[in-house]
């Protein structure tokens, strides 16, 4: 479970987050949508324990994992020694590298990641996340750069996990993917959590129009 | 974790890390091979001073001209830039990621100081004269350069530490080396007051008389004791736990494509 309360946080005189709530419990995927620049990488960032919140507390017996950019690899190395990086940072036996590499086809693992295309670095960057058996796993624009093949690959590998237990919080731009995978989706707006939607058996029925409402106001 | 062997991987798996290195391996003990050859030929070192002059060379060198800063400040540079602070700091902390760093401070002054003893090894056998060099000249070299190596590397981690940024950290050294040496020769000469914990200067206490970096004041601080070099742990035990505060105090910058 983890459990946001009371987060605000300011970049100098920019007030990025207002008054953020929220709670995830275990298994619940909860997608975070919002414009650019609504505060849902701020606010990642700040459960990641990356930025220090300004007021309020984040409280969590999950352990951790994400992907929320493509960044923190090496663009010398190849995506195979990158992984590497992870699984010794993250304690975990080299083996879990061959299960993610076929979680996500990433059938390049010689290649030096400077030569990799935008959506293959998004691969190794999920590939990285998915390493390990954590609790709860942040994704921060999933499927940016993915073609449809890779899109499917991560519909399934989220929804395997989430079975096994795993919470999921994810960003994205994209309101059919939060449909499809999520539980629960949260519109932030100018840093405030201005909406709750949970998903009823039959799925969500109006994201779009509730977005376009809001955006709106 | 094992710290070595985190930053052994990251440094073994980049191939352009290995052509640099290839570069001062092989350029380091060549260079200073040919620089004291030359010299005694022209006749401006005693044999006396022959090895001396070597060991002179190598550590200041090594110290002072892009080799040992280049090699903290642009490596870990590299992962302020990328996100991988970022990332060793998320999964496991920002005090693992502090420590990996010193470990691998350590593991570039260590390599350094082999690099000098054997380059020490390669000038005493090609004299251009017979000379006998005992066994303890080598063992005082190991020492010496590995405790000015280790004070460099970690006074250019913290400047790194601090700045964040390669080209910011490079540019704060050039100004801090040129800033320092001005202070201390005004006041010295203006007040007569030697400001010898200056944090460059005090490294140079380590090899040199008077923390003054002139061929002719390399000393052995083992036989020659200077009470100065005290300064030196003290001023660099403080600023390492000020950067680890600084570090763990300041955020990070976000991550985000």
């Amino acid at each position: 479970m983890i459990e946001v309360t009371s987060i605000s946080k300011s970049f100098k005189k920019n007030k990025v987050l207002g008054e953020v709530n929220f709670s995830v419990g275990p298994g619940e995927i909860v997608g975070i949508i919002g414009p650019n620049g609504s505060g849902k990488t701020t606010l990642l960032n700040l459960i990641m324990g990356l930025l220090k919140p300004d007021s309020g507390t984040i409280s969590c017996n999950h352990t951790l994992s994400a992907a929320v950019s493509r960044k923190g690899f090496f663009e010398g190395m190849t995506v195979e020694d990158n992984l590497k990086v992870y699984t010794e940072l993250k304690k975990l036996h080299s083996s879990e590298i061959s299960r993610v590499v076929e979680l996500f086809d990433i059938d390049y693992t010689n290649i030096t990641f400077s030569k990799l295309s935008a959506g293959m670095k998004q691969r190794v960057a999920l590939a990285q996340a998915f390493i390990g058996n954590y609790s709860l796993i942040l994704l921060d624009e999933p499927t940016n750069h993915l073609d449809i093949d890779s899109i499917l690959k991560l519909r399934k590998a989220i929804e395997a996990r989430k079975k096994n237990g795993t919470a999921f919080i994810l960003t994205s731009h994209i309101l059919t993917e939060l449909e499809k995978l999520c539980d629960r989706v949260l519109f932030l707006f100018h840093g405030n959590i201005v909406k709750s939607i949970s998903a009823t058996p039959a799925g969500f029925t109006n994201l779009e129009e509730e977005y376009l409402k809001l955006s709106v106001k | 974790m094992n710290y070595v062997y985190f930053e052994w991987i990251k440094l073994r798996s980049r191939r352009w890390i290995w052509a640099l290195a290839a570069v001062y391996i092989i350029g380091l003990p060549i260079a200073i091979k040919m620089i004291t050859g030359v010299s005694y030929l022209k006749k401006e070192i005693a044999e006396g001073q022959f090895m001396e002059y070597a060991a002179f060379g190598f550590i200041n060198f090594s110290c002072l001209h892009l080799v040992i800063p280049l090699w903290i400040i642009l490596l870990i540079g590299i992962e302020f830039g990328n996100g991988h602070v970022n990332q060793v700091v998320f999964n496991a902390s920002s005090k693992h990621y502090f420590i990996s760093k010193l470990v691998y401070c350590f593991l570039i002054a260590l390599t350094f100081s082999v690099l000098g003893t054997i380059t020490m090894g390669l000038v005493h056998v090609t004299a251009p004269f017979d000379i006998t060099v005992p066994v303890s000249f080598y063992g005082v070299f190991i020492f010496q350069s590995l405790f000015t190596f280790l004070s460099v590397a970690l006074l250019f981690m913290s400047i790194i530490f601090l700045t964040r940024n390669i080209a910011v950290a490079l540019v704060t050294y050039f100004l801090l080396s040129f800033t320092e040496g001005m202070v201390f020769m005004f006041v010295k000469k203006i007040y007569s007051i030697d400001l010898f914990f200056l944090p460059f200067h005090v490294v140079n206490v380590l090899y040199v008389k008077g923390g003054s970096t002139a061929t002719a004041n390399y000393y052995n601080l083992f036989q020659d004791f200077d009470s100065r070099v005290l300064w030196l742990p003290v001023s660099i035990i403080l600023l390492v736990w000020l950067t680890y505060i600084d570090f763990t105090k300041r955020e990070l910058k976000p991550l985000s494509d």
